[in-house]
């Protein structure tokens, strides 16, 4: 040990071998394959995320008479400001289609077994922060569009039975869309959603590690390779394509801003970002209470999944009725996406 | 893929991110000169003083060395001010109005040397005096003023 290896472990007395330990752990050979190393993608995204997000904090302003000069000041004249607003809103979009593909990933290979509940249930309630990261920064935005976005979104909060009125006067500061609206979604935006999300990838990934990367059902192999340094290379190949892709995405895509926000004008078409078209389009084609109890049915399924495919597994051995129930509801979800995107 | 094939692909990523990140800083220059030159033109189109300003400036050949923006001046071999002519986009920083007219009027008839046992500096700010009368003055030094860059204060992240 060095000298001032012995310094640091006479004030932090922790045996080194305990941290070199995690470095060593084998891991099964599956996740050679890239498809099967999706987690870490997300951690990186949201490490960009909160990094560029701190820095559009040095300019932006959360005041609605403000905010939107503030975005288009960020976009046009502050240094470097159009590559930070770039990125940030790449890696948003990014954020949302790695973890869906993550998700997707894990509900194939059934990795959420037990005892992998938790770590699944503390996935789908990530996937749900980062939802509420992506509608929370739209509306900051404060142009045309967002604003009614977020006029359309919260109404549909409004709709949900008993709770629903009491929490968008939480969510807007009032009956209406109004200043005290962008104060809120702003804190929620920065201060309570990373909370949770940083709380939730803690817990995650310390589940992860305690119980070992799941292998796959019906993999007769039993190689393993080494975490250090076959799959952090692995990672940091991904980790690099990713960065690369989004300098060059908000190089040659360069972040614009829509007219800014008019109360006093509906445009003629409202749609939220692409990633909530599935429910949008779903919330277009039924009545709104049961659009709603199956949004909420949906997500409650997801978040339980582990245990219903459990049961299902126990009522039909052997016939799969997870995975077909599972694929179905990919379809629809694929479908609605589709049909809103083409036709909305 | 072996280790090493890996270690490869990571420099190869490593140089194209290098790359991405130049091109970035490129892009930025790129657009902040093109916001400033916008910027100027409107400011100048719509005000006809500062019109008149920019005249005088052509007029009396400001230009051929401070540059038609005043912000690409020429050479000056063994000059302290980075071998340039200063450029005048930046005067509003520097000077008062009063100041900057006076130093027009004056000139520079002596400019200081980079490297003293060196040669004299070819270009020297020559007098105006009796040249720009009082009111040209007041216009063309307003007209300077204008050229600061709209964000001149802002400097990024």
């Amino acid at each position: 040990m060095t000298r001032f290896g012995r310094w640091l472990y006479n004030r932090v007395p922790v045996d080194p071998e305990t941290l070199r330990k995690p470095l060593r752990e084998e891991l099964p050979v599956h996740l050679k394959q890239w498809m099967l190393c999706l987690g870490g993608t997300p951690l990186l995204l949201f490490l960009i995320l909160a990094t560029t997000g701190i820095l559009l904090t040095f300019y932006y302003v959360p005041d609605p008479s403000h905010a939107y000069e503030s975005v288009e000041n960020i976009s046009f004249h502050v240094r470097f400001g159009w590559f930070i607003r770039g990125i940030h809103r790449g890696a948003a979009q990014l954020m949302i289609l790695t973890t869906l593909l993550h998700i997707i990933r894990v509900f194939g290979t059934r990795a959420y077994r037990k005892p992998r509940e938790l770590t699944w249930m503390l996935g789908v309630a990530l996937f749900l922060t980062v939802m509420g990261f992506a509608f929370t920064g739209y509306s900051l935005v404060n142009d045309q569009l967002s604003y009614w976005a977020t006029i359309v979104g919260t109404n549909m909060v409004g709709t949900m039975p008993v709770i629903g009125k009491p929490l968008l006067y939480l969510l807007r500061g009032g009956p209406e869309v109004n200043p005290n609206t962008m104060s809120r979604f702003y804190d929620i935006h920065i201060g309570i959603l990373p909370t949770i999300t940083t709380l939730l990838v803690v817990g995650h990934i310390v589940l992860v590690r305690l119980h070992g990367v799941a292998r796959l059902e019906e993999d007769p192999r039993t190689e393993t390779y080494a975490f250090f340094p076959d799959h952090v290379l692995r990672e940091l190949i991904v980790g690099l394509v990713v960065v690369i892709g989004l300098v060059n995405y908000a190089i040659f895509f360069p972040p614009h801003i829509g007219p800014p926000a008019n109360p006093l004008i509906t445009p003629a078409t409202i749609r939220p970002e692409w990633y909530f078209w599935p429910v949008f389009r779903w919330l277009e084609l039924v009545p709104e209470m049961i659009g709603l109890a199956g949004v909420l049915l949906y997500v409650l399924g997801m978040f339980l999944w582990p245990f219903i495919d459990e049961g299902l597994e126990k009522v039909a051995p052997k016939r799969h009725l997870g995975r077909i129930v599972g694929t179905v509801a990919f379809l629809i979800t694929l479908g609605l996406l589709l049909w809103e995107g083409i036709a909305g | 893929m072996t280790i090493t094939s890996q270690k490869i692909f990571v420099g190869f990523l490593g140089l194209a991110l290098c790359a991405s990140v130049a091109t970035v800083g490129y892009v930025d220059a790129s657009r902040r000169h093109k916001a400033v030159a916008e910027t100027t033109a409107e400011a100048t189109k719509l005000n006809p003083d500062l019109q008149k300003g920019a005249e005088i400036y052509q007029k009396y050949t400001c230009f051929a060395c401070h540059g038609v923006d005043g912000n690409h001046p020429v050479d000056n071999f063994n000059a302290q001010t980075a071998q340039k002519v200063p450029p005048v986009n930046h005067v509003a920083e520097s000077y008062t109005k009063e100041e900057l007219a006076k130093k027009i009027w004056d000139g520079v008839p002596l400019e200081p040397k980079l490297d003293p046992n060196g040669p004299t500096p070819p270009l020297h700010m020559p007098s105006y005096k009796g040249i720009v009368s009082q009111d040209d003055m007041t216009l063309l030094v307003d007209y300077l003023f204008s050229l600061k860059p709209k964000d001149a204060e802002n400097l990024g992240f």
